[in-house]
Order: structure tokens, then C-alpha cells, then sequence
């Protein structure tokens, strides 16, 4: 029977399961079906998936053949105090792989995931967390819970320490830590250091979006299924239905909330990025995008420099409101919520998300809404987007539409980056996000942005070229925030042009056409009347 | 002409940027941003587009770096030479 040599040991709600998605694909590596049977870690609770026997255990990798790599994902083996030891005595040539998010993020995310589970049972983030010293003491604990030492969020998140204690059992060189963040960025290059750390051809390439990940692997998986005992197939249908378990979407995290926690775990931060060498301040800084202040001013005047060698002509269309250099350090200080969300290709069901809160929205606003309407990558078939559905609010006379969309779960970012008289709202829920930049009727780039959509649903040669771009963008990993903007900004200056340009023409020929109608008509009209 | 130039840049900076500061609270060997007068970087857009406009002078891609920004003696510095250099030319 082959043991495991690799483990994904953790940790919770920081893209393991995406990440094993894709070490399932390669051709070297066998991973157990059942991505977290927990056998080792001696100290935690055991959960409805945890697979104790040995004999059970080692029959998840039975189908590894010669193999050079098997593995398995548990991550809660992070938080044990006993699964280094565990592990090193039974696999003592064993590669770690450790997956670390900003705490901030992670706790929250850990928190939304047992409350659709059944382990958690407060309504808010806040009470929850308010409650961690009693439920450190065995108190108010869920009845339907099954992993008690999960609800103590914030120690959950305290890593340095955790980290440290894999560093000592495996030495540094047999310990792997990624970050949330970068596999976000760039799922394909985390992936490729992965395979290059357990030392199998780092060339394959493999589909790193969950959902098609799953497809992908779906026929090997139901084969492994068929071959485990009944009592580990039983085991591991328990797992997946408590993780797929939907219900309802987590609300805003309140900016207090997110200050105090930060605060919180901002030493934790700072041991964990000295023990790995990285930079974290982003994790305490918030935002999700932070950078150090110097490097972005560097950015701006990198930025006018650049922006300097625009003819005239073509800043002058597109400073109407702001000049592109205010505009760009506007983008520097935007703020966005964190999101978990990778590029996919086009969804038929975006049209469908944004018809259904376009009845929300019209509701929560009423009459003063002139318009809603669905712009942005997600409004084009064909183009590959983030699950964001961009929405345009056109109001007419004054009306505080912060508080009313409020009640329907956004929230509020300041200024959209579109434009700066433009308010920005985001609902953000588990996989998916809605964005309303909500403004006055008689802002201009409502018009350029509903020409934009339409220019690029009709043309497919530029809709293509732009497409290009976004993926080349994606792919680039190392390109700086100022070189990507630009790419992106230049791109835009010029389709918004030949919308322009596009939708004038077809004003024209419309035009034409009404008149040559009426022409038509009265030729009509008059000979009949001179019939009559 | 040296205090001239940088009374000018103190006043943009009072007068046309959303600063929130008072002439008094400008120490020219302050750092412009970060832990000095915590400047950001669209107010350090709109100091730019200021400079160019009053002075009359277009910053060319050597005087753009952080260095020029270091604080409103830096900056009066660089415009200065800017200044001598366009009068040369003249």
C-alpha cells in the first residue's frame, strides 16, 4: 500500500481545495478523492469526514500506481499541535504545503461557511467573535456543532507559531508557504511552484478555475469513489454535502469591524511575514490592495510621465470630466473589497444575475431610478470576466441612494473609479459580486459606457482584441500596477472613441432613414390625396 | 526669487489643493507625504498640474521623480532651474 509523501496541511477558506483541484489533473500526482480525511492530527475533534483506520486511510491512495507523488489536503492538520510529529514518524520524507490569506478575510470567510454548515449558530460575525472566550471554556457551544476549536476565530488565524512548528518537524526546505493573495493573481505561477516544490514536470498545465477543474476531474473521481470501501465512500458523501451546503449570503463586514480585527491581528501578521520573509502589510493595512506609499507615488509620477506623450487631441476628448492623471491616482487610492473571485470564461447566467437585481434595485430606489442597466465585461457575451456584474444607476433629482441599496446589501466604497461624482456600491456574496456606480442622470460617461457595450456586442473583431488583452494582462504576473493600468486605460481610450464614432453613425443613418421615410410617406400621401 | 518661488508653491498648496492646511503649518524641509504633510497621490497630481499652470513651465520626465518631491524646498529647486532654463532659451 503507498502512503501519502505530499500533504496540503492548511489552512482553512485559503484556497486549498482550488489549489488540489489542480494537483489532481497531473499526471504524476494522486491525490485521495476524499481531499480531507484528517487521519493524522490526533488532537482535533474528529468530523463527520475524518477517517481514523489506518487501513480506510490508506486506501484512499490505492489507485496511485507508481506515482512519484501522493497526497492528500486536510487543513486543519495547520492548527495540530500533534500532526508534525504524527506525520513525520509515518511519512518521514513528506513535502509540506501550506496555504496562508490575511486573517481578516479568512476568519470572516470561516465564519460564513459554518453558519450554512450548522457549526455556527450566531446571526453575526461580531457575536461570534464576542463569544470566543466562553466557548474557549466548552460554553456556547452550537448543539449541531461538530468542530468546536474552528469557532475559536481568531486563534484560528494566529499561523506564525503554527507555521513555525512545521518549519522545526520538516526543515524550512520541505515546507511550502503560498499566499491566498498570490494564488488570486496568478493561479497558474502559485501552481507552477508547487509542482517545481514536489519535484514533478512543472510544464503541465491544468484548469485552476474550480468550477471546470471539477468537470475535468470529474470522471477520475467517480471512479476512485467506486473504488473505496462503503465506508469511506459514505464518509466522504458526508464531507461534500456539508461543504456544498448553501444558504444564506454573508452581509458587508462592517469598516469597524475590519479596523478592530486588523488591530487585532496585526502583531500576528508581522511575526508570520518575518518567518516567511514576505511582506504582508497589505493584511493590515486593508483594502485588500495596499502597497507601500512610496512605490506608489513612484507609480504617479511614472504615471504623468507616461501620460505626458498622449497627443492633445485625444486627452481632450477623454478630460471632460478629470485629467487622465487625476484619474489614475484616483484608481491608486480605490478601495475594494477582497475577493476570492478568478477570471472565467463567459456565463450565460450573468444576463439572468443582473435582470434579478435589477428588480431589486428599481425596488429599493423607486421611480427617481431613470435607468439600470448592465455595462462592464460581464454585459458582453463571449468576454471572459470575474463573477462582478457591473450596474449603471442614472438618478434623476436628489435622492440618498447609499442608504436605500444599503437595505438590499450594499455597501458603500466612496467614488466608483469610473468617475468621481459617481457613487461606487458593492454586495459582495460567496462567489459573486455586484457593483452599482449609481450618479445623476447627466453624467457623460453613462452615455460612453452604454456605447462601449453596444460597439463591442456588435463587434466581434474588437471585442476579441479585447479580450486578448484582458488575458494577457491576467497572465502577466510580475507587470507593474502602472503598466497594467496603462494597457488597460489606452485600450479603453480607444474603444470608447470608435463607440463613439459607431453610435454617431448609426444616429445619422437612423436619422437618414426616419427621413426618407417621411419623404416616402408624403410622396404617398400626395398621391393619393391627388388621386382622391 | 528664491523665497518668491517657494511662497508661490506654499499658497498653491493652502490656497488651490484640498489639503486642509494652514500657511503657518508648512515647514519646507517637511516630507510632502507619509508621515510629513501626508500628502496622496491625487493631491500630488493636482500640486503637479498647479506648478505647470502658474509657473508656466512644463516639468519634463527628469524633473518627475520622487526625488523633486521630497519636500517644498526640493520642489522650489527644481522649478527654479526650470525657470532659468526656458529664460536661457528665451
Amino acid at each position: 500500500m503507498r502512503k501519502p509523501n505530499f500533504f496540503v496541511v492548511g489552512a482553512p477558506r485559503s484556497a486549498t481545495t482550488s489549489l488540489y483541484l489542480g494537483l489532481k489533473q497531473h499526471p504524476e500526482i494522486h491525490v485521495s478523492v476524499q481531499k480531507e480525511p484528517h487521519f493524522f492530527g490526533s488532537d482535533l475533534t474528529p468530523m463527520p469526514g475524518t477517517i481514523r483506520e489506518e487501513p480506510l486511510y490508506l486506501a484512499l491512495f490505492a489507485g496511485a500506481g507508481d506515482r512519484p507523488r501522493v497526497g492528500e489536503g486536510s487543513v486543519w492538520y495547520l492548527s495540530s499541535r500533534r500532526a508534525p510529529a504524527e506525520i513525520k514518524a509515518s511519512c518521514p520524507d513528506a513535502k509540506i504545503v501550506i496555504l496562508l490569506r490575511d486573517p481578516v478575510a479568512m476568519t470572516r470567510s470561516l465564519y460564513g461557511l459554518y453558519r450554512r454548515t450548522g457549526n455556527e449558530d450566531l446571526p453575526t460575525f461580531e457575536e461570534a467573535l464576542a463569544a470566543e472566550p466562553e466557548r474557549r471554556l466548552g460554553r456556547r457551544i452550537p448543539p449541531g456543532a461538530y468542530f468546536p476549536e474552528g469557532l475559536l476565530y481568531t486563534e484560528v488565524a494566529q499561523n506564525a507559531a503554527k507555521v513555525a512548528r512545521w518549519f522545526e518537524a520538516f526543515g524550512r526546505d520541505n515546507v511550502l508557504c503560498l499566499l491566498f493573495d498570490d494564488f488570486v493573481r496568478d493561479a497558474a505561477a502559485v501552481y507552477r511552484q508547487t509542482l517545481e516544490f514536489l519535484g514533478v514536470d512543472a510544464g503541465f498545465r491544468a484548469e485552476l478555475d474550480p468550477q471546470r477543474a471539477r468537470l475535468r476531474v470529474r470522471a477520475q473521481a467517480i471512479r476512485q469513489l467506486r473504488e473505496l470501501p462503503p465506508e469511506v465512500r459514505s464518509r466522504v458523501q458526508m464531507e461534500q454535502i456539508r461543504q456544498h451546503e448553501s444558504g444564506s449570503r454573508l452581509p458587508p463586514l462592517p469598516a469597524d469591524l475590519a479596523a478592530r480585527l486588523r488591530g487585532i491581528f496585526a502583531a500576528e501578521v508581522a511575526r508570520l511575514g518575518t518567518l516567511l520573509g514576505r511582506d504582508l502589510s497589505a493584511w493590515t493595512e486593508g483594502g485588500g490592495k495596499a502597497r507601500p506609499g512610496g512605490a506608489r507615488l513612484r507609480e504617479v509620477l511614472e504615471m504623468v510621465r507616461v501620460l505626458k506623450r498622449i497627443p492633445p487631441e485625444i486627452r481632450a476628448r477623454h478630460e471632460r470630466v478629470e485629467s487622465l492623471e487625476h484619474k489614475f491616482a484616483r484608481w491608486q487610492k480605490v478601495r475594494i473589497p477582497e475577493l476570492p473571485l478568478l477570471q472565467r470564461s463567459y456565463d450565460d447566467a450573468w444576463p439572468s444575475w443582473f435582470a434579478d437585481e435589477r428588480e431589486r434595485i428599481a425596488g429599493a430606489l423607486g421611480p427617481r431610478a431613470v435607468m439600470i442597466e448592465h455595462f462592464g465585461s460581464t454585459s458582453i457575451p463571449g468576454l471572459s470576466s470575474k463573477n462582478i456584474v457591473d450596474i449603471a444607476v442614472a438618478l434623476d433629482g436628489p435622492l440618498d441612494p447609499a442608504v436605500r441599496l444599503a437595505g438590499i446589501g450594499y455597501e458603500s466604497y466612496g467614488n466608483s473609479p469610473i468617475d468621481p461624482e459617481t457613487l461606487w456600491l458593492w454586495k459582495v456574496e460567496e462567489d459573486r459580486a455586484f457593483v452599482i456606480h449609481v450618479c445623476d442622470r447627466r453624467r457623460p460617461w453613462l452615455d460612453e459606457q452604454m456605447d462601449l457595450r453596444d460597439y463591442l456586442r456588435a463587434h466581434a473583431e474588437d471585442k476579441d482584441r479585447y479580450a486578448q488583452l484582458k488575458r494577457r494582462l491576467a497572465e502577466e504576473s510580475d507587470q507593474s500596477f502602472l503598466q497594467y493600468t496603462v494597457s488597460k486605460l489606452s485600450m479603453s481610450i480607444e474603444m470608447i472613441d470608435r463607440a463613439r464614432e459607431w453610435k454617431a453613425a448609426r444616429r445619422r443613418n437612423a436619422a437618414r432613414d426616419a427621413e426618407g421615410r417621411r419623404v416616402a410617406y408624403e410622396l404617398t400621401e400626395r398621391d393619393t390625396g391627388a388621386g382622391a | 526669487m528664491a523665497d518668491q518661488v517657494l511662497e508661490r508653491i506654499k499658497r498653491i498648496v493652502v490656497e488651490d489643493l484640498d489639503v486642509n492646511l494652514k500657511y503657518e503649518d508648512l515647514d519646507e524641509t517637511v516630507p510632502l507625504f507619509e508621515e510629513g504633510l501626508a500628502l496622496d497621490s491625487v493631491i500630488l497630481v493636482e500640486l503637479i498640474g498647479f506648478i505647470e499652470k502658474r509657473f508656466d513651465i512644463v516639468l519634463d520626465d527628469e524633473a518627475l521623480n520622487l526625488a523633486t518631491f521630497q519636500n517644498l524646498q526640493s520642489v522650489a529647486c527644481v522649478i527654479r532651474e526650470q525657470l532659468e532654463l526656458q529664460q536661457k532659451k528665451m
